[in-house]
């Protein structure tokens, strides 16, 4: 017992320990300590600095010095403490001269001048004269951190690099040091380099791709000349001996310059690719005709050596990559190499699409061979790039007959299974995975316009997409405002609105599942179970038989249902134990966002009967919201503001959908919690029951919203209980709705005024609202009263024509609103006296 | 290719960048630098930006670029807390498990794409891991291999663990920031993602326990 008790206390006193030296504060501390020299006290460190720098010592003290100066410099920001040019001179030598100290010397003076560069104080004008060769590796990041504003990258350096690069038998570290330098200045800086340059570089790549030794080499770490396997023939990556030409995949027990070379010259060639080469026209009868001299075709022989080369090495990868590996580790390179040589070919194919025809059989063939294996998504995914890239062009070559001449296949394959395969069992499988979810989005956004015009795959397979979302939104939303508007179409429309409502319901519904399934317990265990009781957790509901459906139901693969189920609500409690999750919190502080730019989209695109069919949607789910407060809020204030845009766009509707709208205004319970949505709606009818904006608008239909609206206002008027609280802005939406359409039928005057008055006495006589607004109220309901009583007027003010925005009514001297505004202000003040 | 490579806090708070280095200089309009500095800091921007002004061209690249870096690091930070949230685990519980068994210290996982001009010239990816009170991120080209970026990032973390203890003592890749230096230099070369394979990365270890021990 107490040995425990001495272990716990241990234990704690490690964690205590840790928290001090791992936490906020020991970071705090040393920014703090470091910041807090004052530029007198810096100055005078300096001086030390210099002078060890400048001692025979080059050992321990020239590193310690090196590293608290790296610290002083490396902790502000804005403010940059200055080295004097002296200095920066010395450390320059330390990193140039020979016999300055060992490489760790060197590597923290080259920490130190990275972190101070760009810097005008520090000229290294040419590595020509350099006393010793191996210091360049620690000069490079310099000179590429000098940049090309500052630094001579440009002019000196990158003649130098190619020219180290196309010296054969140069140092190998160099080379290799040189090729990774040059290719970042070429990613950073795109016309660095001019043709011949590339085309130098471009060759030597292809050389060292295509003739590294096949032998193993020496140690060299070792001064002994011969030991075990060198001299030997490397091994592929199963073991077996290699009979091939040199990859990365070759397994040797060291490996030598030219070997390393080969591995860097393949690490880079995709950037270099995508930097250096320009894109293809697109596939014709002419570049069909010229590729029968491939070689020769090209502008240069360089480039085509390097592409042939490239392709070479490729397919040879790709036969490595069907091998088993020795090493277990060595089987995720497989997957790394896998995807990157289908990526190069994609690109090699899109700057020559005569190449297409020559390697679509070995790109079927890898299809083929990991079709049913789903635990490889990328390379599914870079498999699918390539399809949706050069399908077209295929098509093209099938049908010249082309493909046959080339391969002596007549079956060309089909990627519809491939899209399929992938968006459905192989998205579900891996959208938990931040990385294969982050692919998926990428290669979404990558090909946003072609899936879209081209393809169905956005439309069809939405909600397994937005799987992706719901499990991550903080990450991927903004990618989400972009490919959202891809999902609606006309057939897509409404589901994808429910989908986009209950997306927290989804994130909610995935992480129940997750749980589920971490505690191996995902088979239903409850057999039966009444569809009336509710379980006690999400999690026992999921393992209900009865409801599990509903969790299938809201991560289903594929849309097409067109509508929702009809046990939401039951969802909605199964779930409501996961309203708190952070999860689900943050994905619904992005649907709002989602929401307004699907009704953007929709208003964008939509055709009346879409909406029409769209708008009792609404009204139906501005009731039935998952239960999270903030959310219900803000997802019915983004429906009451889209609501009005709709009929904004479509005046229309207020006739098409009048018994949908009736039926919903009628029944008073639904002005609780949604009393905004309402009043909307209710304004809606007033604004636009007009014939003004259809000629369908008869006498009729107006009575009939105003006998629903004068229920209404009874109903509310007379409500005495206190447990709901209608508001004043309720009231005199009302009043002024039924105003309106008793301007535009003027049968329906005598009733208003009847209304309006007995409104006016129930206030009066009830002491529910407080003063002010009970005297708003009183007040409206007066202005109104007056205001029918001179039906021209009302109509003029209550019932403007359309085209009041026009601006006529502004301009027209005899009837313009300021006008009418002022003679109805006359007229109500004098009534009131 | 990798841009840049950064060691920086995930504790909710300031986040701090602890290591930092860039691969080379982006090609940046003049006139951006001024955008990017003031959009990016908060009670110190106005004497950057007058700074800026009077300061060379070398000295604004240098606060632009730190001011690039630390964007980055804060969404990171962003990114990590959520995964923290949802995860419920603690930071207390991490810390736990780094006093017994370092090695089964759990790591959280991510990629963010930087989209162009915000705040780098191009688009950019980053690649992270976190645990404890340390990030570690590269800044990849769009079209980098994340796969082996991943594994990169990975190995890099390995060795930072082993040389330079940056999780329990994260301070020491400030104050012997050499070190860090060190395991870029051999596995991430000028920024370069190497297709390493078992035998490759051995070799690659000798080469750097030789310019760690000074020979």
């Amino acid at each position: 017992m107490r040995r425990e008790a001495d272990e716990r206390l241990t234990r704690k006193a490690i964690t205590s320990k840790l928290i001090k030296m791992a936490g906020p504060s020991a970071i705090e501390n040393l920014f703090d300590q470091l910041r807090s020299v004052n530029d007198e006290d810096f100055k005078i460190y300096l001086t030390k600095v210099h002078h060890t720098l400048e001692s025979n010592d080059k050992g321990q003290g020239h590193l310690t010095s090196l590293r608290h100066l790296y610290s002083l410099i490396f902790c502000t920001k804005f403010e940059r403490r200055k080295l004097p040019k002296e200095l920066v001179t010395r450390l320059k030598r330390l990193l140039i001269e020979p016999n300055q100290g060992s490489g760790r010397i060197r590597i923290a003076c080259n920490t130190v001048l990275c972190e101070y560069c760009p810097t005008e104080s520090l000229v290294i004008d040419s590595m020509n004269t350099l006393p010793d060769d191996k210091q360049i590796p620690y000069i490079l990041p310099v000179v590429n951190n000098q940049g090309r504003n500052i630094g001579q990258l440009e002019k000196l350096f990158i003649p130098q690099l190619v020219r180290w690069i196309s010296t054969v038998g140069f140092d190998y570290e160099i080379q290799t040091r040189s090729l990774s330098c040059l290719a970042n200045a070429v990613m950073l800086h795109q016309s660095i380099l001019d043709k011949e340059q590339m085309h130098i570089v471009s060759s030597q790549l292809a050389d060292w791709l295509r003739n590294a030794s096949v032998h193993q080499a020496q140690n060299p770490f070792s001064r002994k000349v011969f030991k075990g396997e060198e001299g030997s023939l490397v091994t592929d990556i199963d073991g077996t001996a290699s009979r091939d030409i040199f990859t990365i995949l070759s397994i040797g027990h060291y490996y030598s310059g030219d070997q390393l070379l080969n591995i860097h010259s393949f690490s880079m060639l995709k950037s270099w690719l995508i930097s250096s080469h320009p894109s293809a026209i697109p596939l014709d009868k002419a570049s069909l005709e010229t590729s029968e001299s491939y070689s020769s075709g090209f502008s240069t022989r360089a480039r085509g050596v390097l592409k042939e080369k490239s392709c070479e090495y490729c397919l040879r990868i790709i036969d490595q990559c069907e091998r088993k590996p020795m090493k277990a580790q060595d089987g995720h390179l497989q997957h790394a190499c896998l995807v990157e040589v289908l990526s190069i070919l994609d690109i090699l194919c899109q700057q020559d699409n005569t190449l297409i025809a020559r390697l679509f059989p070995t790109i079927k063939r890898v299809y083929l061979q990991i079709a049913d294996n789903m635990d490889y998504p990328r390379v599914h995914l870079a498999l699918i790039q390539f399809f949706l890239n050069h399908g077209e062009s295929l098509w093209y070559l099938v049908k010249t007959s082309y493909y046959f001449h080339i391969t002596g296949d007549t079956v060309m394959y089909d990627p519809q299974q491939a899209y399929e395969t992938f968006f459905t069992k192989l998205l579900s499988l891996h959208y938990l995975e931040e990385s294969a979810a982050f692919d998926i989005i990428m290669f979404l956004q990558d090909n946003l316009a072609v899936l879209s015009l081209q393809t169905n795959i956005i439309e069809k397979y939405f909600p397994n997409l937005l799987r992706i979302l719901a499990w991550n939104s903080r990450t991927f939303l903004s990618d989400f405002v972009d490919i959202l508007p891809s999902m609606v179409s006309a057939t897509t429309a409404i589901e994808v609105f429910h989908t986009l409502v209950d997306l927290p319901c989804m994130s909610a519904a995935l992480e129940v599942m997750c749980k589920a399934e971490r505690f191996e317990s995902t088979a239903p265990s409850r057999t039966g179970g009444d569809i009336a009781v509710i379980p006690g957790s999400s999690l026992e509901a999921y393992l209900t038989p009865r409801h599990r459906p509903l969790f299938h139901f809201l991560t289903r693969m594929e849309g097409g249902h067109g509508d929702t189920i009809d046990r939401l609500s039951t969802l909605h409690q199964l779930l409501d134990d996961m309203k708190q999750h952070p999860r689900v919190t943050v994905c619904s502080q992005g649907v709002p966002v989602l929401l307004n730019l699907y009704f953007q989209t929709l208003l964008q695109y939509a055709d009346i009967d879409l909406v029409c069919k769209l708008v009792p949607v609404i009204i139906e789910r501005s009731g039935q919201i998952y239960g999270l407060p903030f959310y219900q809020q803000s997802i019915r204030r983004v429906l009451a503001d889209n609501i009005l845009a709709m009929f904004k766009l479509y005046p229309s509707l207020i006739i098409l959908l009048r018994s949908d709208i009736i039926d919903f205004i009628c029944v008073l319970r639904n002005v609780n919690d949604r009393e905004d949505f309402f009043i909307h709606l209710v304004w809606l009818i007033g604004e636009y029951c007009s014939s003004v904006y259809d000629e369908r608008c008869t006498p009729e239909i107006i009575s009939k919203y105003y006998e629903a609206l004068e229920t209404l206002s009874y109903e509310i008027s007379a409500d005495t209980s206190d447990t709901v609280h209608y508001t004043v802005r309720l009231l005199t939406v009302l009043m002024s709705a039924m105003a309106k359409l008793a301007s535009r039928c003027q049968d329906l005057i005598s009733r208003v005024l009847l209304c309006l008055s007995k409104i006016s006495q129930q206030q009066q006589k009830y002491n529910r609202s407080e003063e002010k607004d009970k005297l708003a109220l009183i007040s409206r309901a007066n202005e109104l009263v007056n205001l029918l009583k001179l039906p021209n007027i009302a109509s003029s003010i209550l019932s403007p024509a359309a085209d009041i925005d026009s601006g006529k009514w502004h301009t027209d001297h005899n009837t313009s609103v300021p006008m009418l505004l002022r003679t109805t202000t006359n007229i109500i003040q004098q009534f009131n006296l | 290719m990798v841009y840049a490579f950064l060691i920086h806090t995930v504790q909710p708070g300031t986040c701090r960048v602890i290591y930092s280095t860039t691969f080379g200089q982006e090609a940046i309009e003049l006139d951006r630098v001024e955008t990017i500095i003031s959009t990016g800091s908060t009670d110190t921007q106005g004497l950057a930006v007058s700074q800026a002004r009077s300061s060379p061209i070398g000295h604004e690249l240098r606060t632009v670029r730190k001011e690039q870096l630390q964007i980055v690091a804060k969404q990171v930070q962003s990114e990590f807390s959520f995964r923290r949230a949802v995860s419920g685990r603690s930071y207390e519980d991490e810390m736990q498990i780094l006093g017994s068994d370092e090695t089964a210290l759990p790591f959280e996982k991510g990629v963010l794409r930087l989209r162009a001009g915000d705040p780098f010239v191009e688009e950019r990816i980053v690649v992270w891991e976190a645990s404890v009170n340390c990030a570690f991120a590269l800044v990849c080209s769009r079209h980098e291999n994340r796969i082996q970026a991943e594994t990169v990032l990975t190995t890099v973390i390995r060795y930072l663990q082993e040389y330079v203890r940056v999780i329990s003592q994260p301070t020491e890749a400030m104050t012997k920031a050499d070190k860090v230096t060190t395991i870029l230099h051999q596995f991430l070369p000028n920024g370069q993602i190497l297709f390493m394979n078992h035998r490759l990365l051995k070799q690659l270890e000798k080469g750097m326990e030789l310019l760690m021990s000074g020979k």
